[in-house]
C-alpha cells in the first residue's frame, strides 16, 4: 500500500508535484498515468526515498521507507533501469543487494529464473541491452518478495516478448495480493494493465479513479468501417442510437455498434468490406481530453491532429 | 480492440508465457493474495557493511589500484636498497673526488633505511585514496546508488558502512603493502649485518604510524568523495590535501617572510600532520621544523577527518540522490 498525502515537491520555483494525495491499494494495479514531465518519476523517488518532499508525505505500508526494519522485504522498485555498477555482473549485483538483508543466494538464484536471465547473470553489467537491464532491475525488485512494487515505465526499451511478459508478471503480482503501482505515459499501455488509475498532469492529480470508470465515461465503443459501398451500408446501419461519421468515400465511424453486428448488417445488405476495427481510442480520448491542459511539452500540430479524431470534435458529417 | 475486462486480464496472466514466462513470482510456498514476504532477512549495519565490502571486492578497478599500490611500494623500497648500497660502497672507498662521506651509525643507518624504504607507502596512500573514493563516487556516477538506496534507506547507516567497509580495505591493503616492505627492509638489513641495530620499538612505530596514515588518507578520500559525489573532484581535492597546500604554504611562506599565520597554518595542515604522524624522530623544535609529536598529529589528523566527514553525511542525509 502507498499512500501519499498533500505530497509536494518543488525545485527551486518550479513545483515538480503539487500537493499530490493518492492511494494505491493492495491486490490491484494502479496505474500512475501522465505526460512527460507530469510529475510521475518524482513523486516515486520521494516514495523510495530518494528525494526529500518538500512538504507533505508519501509511504508504503504504513512507514517511510527507511523507517522500515527490513525496506527490500516492503518494497521493490524499478525507477529507472540504470540503477546498477556496470562493472559487477547481474549476479553480483543481487547478491550485494541480498547482503544487505541477510537474504540467500538460493533466493538470489530464484529471481534470476524468474525473470529469464539465467544466461547474462555471469555477464557485467555494461554488456547488457536495455531489455536485460530491465529485467535485472525487475529482478532486484522481487529479491525481498515485497508486498509493494513500483515501476517507472517498466515497459520502455523492450521488445514485444518483454512487454508482454511484463505485463503478465504485472497482473500475477497483483493477484497475489501486492500493491503494484506502475507509470506510463501511454494510455493503452495501462488500459492493458491497471485496475486504477491516478492521472497526473503538472504534477496535479487529474482523475483518481477505477480504470472501468474512465471507461464507461468515455462512452461507447467505436468501429472504423471501410467499405467501397460506404454510403450503402451507412444507410443501412443507420438507427435511433447509432451514430455514424463519415471520413472519407469509403471509410466512416460507427458509435453504438459492435463490429460483429457492423459485419452481419454488411452481408446482408450486400457491401463489400475492406476493414472493421473496432476503435480503442475512446479511452485514449478521456486521457487526452484529461491533459490536454496539463501537457508540458505540447507539439502543437500533433496534439490538434489527435483531438480532432476525439468523439466531440469529429466532422459533423454523421448520417443519421 | 477494446479494452479488456479485469476478469479478460486475469486469464492472460495465468497463461503460459514459453521461455521467458513467470512463475509464481512469490517464493514457492507464498500464500496468494496475503502478501507478506515469505524471504527471509532483515537490514542490519553488520549486513550493509558486509554488502559494502563485497561491492569493493567484486569491482576490478579496486583490484587494480591495490596492485599498483603493491609494485610501488616493493619498487620504492627496491631503489632505496640500491641506493643504500650505493652509498655504503662510497662510505668505504671515498667519493670519486676523494672527499670522505660523513661517518654514520648503524642505529642510523637502521632509521635512514625504514624511513626512506616505506617511503613509496605515502604515494600508496593516494591510490587506496582512489579506492576509496571510486567506492562511494562510482555509486553517484552509475546511479547504482539509487539500488542501494532501495536496500539501506537509512542514509546514516549507508555512510556508516560504507566508511567502515573502505577502512576495512585500506587496513588489510595497507597491511600488507607495510609487511612487504618491512620484509624487505629487515631481510636486507639482515644481509648487512645491520638487523642488530635495528631499534624493534621503531620498526614497530613505523609500520604502525604508515597503517594509520593509510587508514586516514582512504577514509578522508571517502569522506571527500561523500561530500563531492565526483571521482575527479574528489581525486583532485585529496591531492590538495595531501600535497598541493604544503607546496602553496611553503611559497606563500616565503612570500610574507615566514608570517606567523601561514607558519601556523603550515604546520596544521593535512600533509603536514600526515608526515609528522609517520616520521620516526622527534620534532626538534627548531623554526624551519614544522613537525608535531606522534600524538599531535593524530588529534590533528582526526580532526581533520571530522571535519570532511561529519558535512559530507550530514549533506548526505538531506540530498536527494
Amino acid at each position: 500500500m502507498i499512500t501519499a498525502e498533500s505530497l509536494t515537491k518543488t525545485y527551486g520555483s518550479t513545483t515538480a508535484v503539487d500537493d499530490v494525495s493518492f492511494t494505491a491499494e493492495p491486490g490491484r494495479v494502479t496505474g500512475f498515468l501522465g505526460p512527460n514531465g507530469a510529475g510521475k518519476s518524482t513523486t516515486m523517488r520521494m516514495a523510495m526515498g530518494l528525494d526529500r518532499p518538500t512538504h507533505g508525505s508519501i509511504t508504503v505500508n504504513g512507514r517511510r521507507l527507511a523507517e522500515h526494519r527490513a525496506p527490500l522485504r516492503e518494497v521493490g522498485a524499478v525507477l529507472d533501469a540504470g540503477a546498477t555498477h556496470p562493472g559487477r555482473t547481474g549476479r553480483q549485483h543481487l547478491r550485494v543487494l541480498a547482503a544487505t538483508h541477510g537474504i540467500s543466494r538460493r533466493r538470489v538464484d530464484d529471481v534470476i529464473d524468474l525473470t529469464g536471465m539465467e544466461s547474462a547473470a555471469t555477464k557485467r553489467i555494461a554488456g547488457y541491452s536495455l531489455g536485460m537491464n530491465q529485467r535485472l532491475g525487475i529482478a532486484a525488485a522481487l529479491l525481498g518478495d515485497p508486498a509493494t512494487l513500483i515501476f517507472d515505465e517498466p515497459v520502455n526499451g523492450l521488445d514485444p516478448e518483454g512487454v508482454r511478459w511484463v505485463r503478465q508478471m504485472v497482473r500475477q503480482l497483483a493477484a497475489e495480493g501486492r500493491t503494484v503501482f506502475i507509470s506510463s505515459h501511454l494510455m493503452a499501455e495501462m488500459a492493458q494493465t491497471a485496475d486504477h488509475l491516478v492521472v497526473l498532469g503538472r504534477g496535479r492529480v487529474l482523475a483518481d479513479m477505477p480504470i472501468q470508470d474512465l471507461i464507461d465515461a468515455s462512452g461507447e465503443a467505436r468501429v472504423l468501417v471501410r467499405s467501397q459501398d460506404a454510403s450503402t451500408l451507412m444507410n443501412a446501419l443507420s438507427a435511433q442510437d447509432v451514430t455514424l461519421v463519415a471520413r472519407d468515400a469509403e471509410t466512416f465511424e460507427v458509435t453504438g455498434l459492435d463490429a460483429r453486428t457492423v459485419g452481419r448488417r454488411a452481408q446482408e445488405v450486400g457491401a463489400v468490406l475492406h476493414e472493421l476495427t473496432p476503435l480503442q481510442s475512446s479511452l485514449e480520448d478521456s486521457y487526452m481530453k484529461l491533459t490536454d491542459h496539463a501537457v508540458q511539452y505540447r507539439s502543437g500540430a500533433a496534439t490538434a491532429d489527435v483531438a480532432s479524431t476525439g468523439p466531440s470534435a469529429a466532422a459533423p458529417e454523421g448520417v443519421r | 480492440m477494446t479494452p479488456q475486462t479485469a476478469d479478460d486480464r486475469l486469464n492472460t496472466s495465468s497463461m503460459d508465457s514459453p521461455g521467458t514466462g513467470p512463475g509464481p513470482v512469490a517464493a514457492t510456498g507464498s500464500p496468494a493474495a496475503s502478501a507478506t514476504s515469505s524471504v527471509e532477512g532483515r537490514l542490519s549495519f553488520a549486513r550493509a557493511l558486509r554488502a559494502e565490502l563485497m561491492k569493493i571486492r567484486v569491482l576490478r578497478s579496486s583490484w587494480w589500484l591495490s596492485a599498483i599500490a603493491l609494485v610501488l611500494v616493493v619498487g620504492f623500497t627496491g631503489l632505496t636498497l640500491l641506493s643504500f648500497n650505493a652509498m655504503r660502497s662510497m662510505q668505504e672507498q671515498g667519493m670519486p673526488d676523494g672527499a670522505q662521506m660523513p661517518e654514520q651509525s648503524d642505529a642510523d643507518l637502521m632509521r635512514q633505511l625504514l624511513t626512506n624504504g616505506t617511503g613509496g607507502l605515502a604515494f600508496a596512500g593516494i591510490l587506496l585514496g582512489c579506492v576509496g573514493i571510486i567506492a562511494i563516487s562510482s555509486e553517484f556516477g552509475t546511479g547504482s546508488i539509487r539500488s542501494s538506496a532501495n536496500a539501506v534507506p537509512r542514509r546514516g547507516l549507508f555512510a556508516a558502512a560504507k566508511l567502515t567497509a573502505v577502512a576495512i580495505t585500506a587496513a588489510v591493503v595497507g597491511a600488507v603493502l607495510i609487511i612487504a616492505s618491512t620484509a624487505i627492509i629487515l631481510a636486507f638489513a639482515a644481509g648487512e649485518g645491520l638487523l642488530g641495530a635495528a631499534d624493534s620499538g621503531e620498526v614497530w612505530q613505523s609500520a604502525l604510524t604508515n597503517w594509520l596514515s593509510m587508514i586516514i588518507v582512504t577514509l578522508l578520500a571517502c569522506g571527500l568523495g561523500l561530500l563531492l559525489r565526483s571521482t575527479a573532484g574528489a581525486i583532485v581535492t585529496l591531492t590538495m590535501f595531501l600535497f598541493v597546500v604544503q607546496i602553496a604554504l611553503g611559497i606563500l611562506s616565503g612570500m610574507t617572510q615566514n608570517a606567523e599565520f601561514v607558519e601556523f597554518l603550515a604546520t596544521w595542515e593535512f600533509g603536514n600532520l600526515l608526515s609528522s604522524l609517520t616520521q620516526l624522530r622527534e620534532p626538534t623544535g627548531e623554526a624551519y621544523d614544522l613537525s608535531v609529536s606522534t600524538g599531535t598529529a593524530i588529534v590533528g589528523l582526526l580532526a581533520w577527518l571530522a571535519a570532511v566527514i561529519v558535512p559530507a553525511t550530514v549533506l548526505f542525509q538531506k540530498r536527494d540522490v
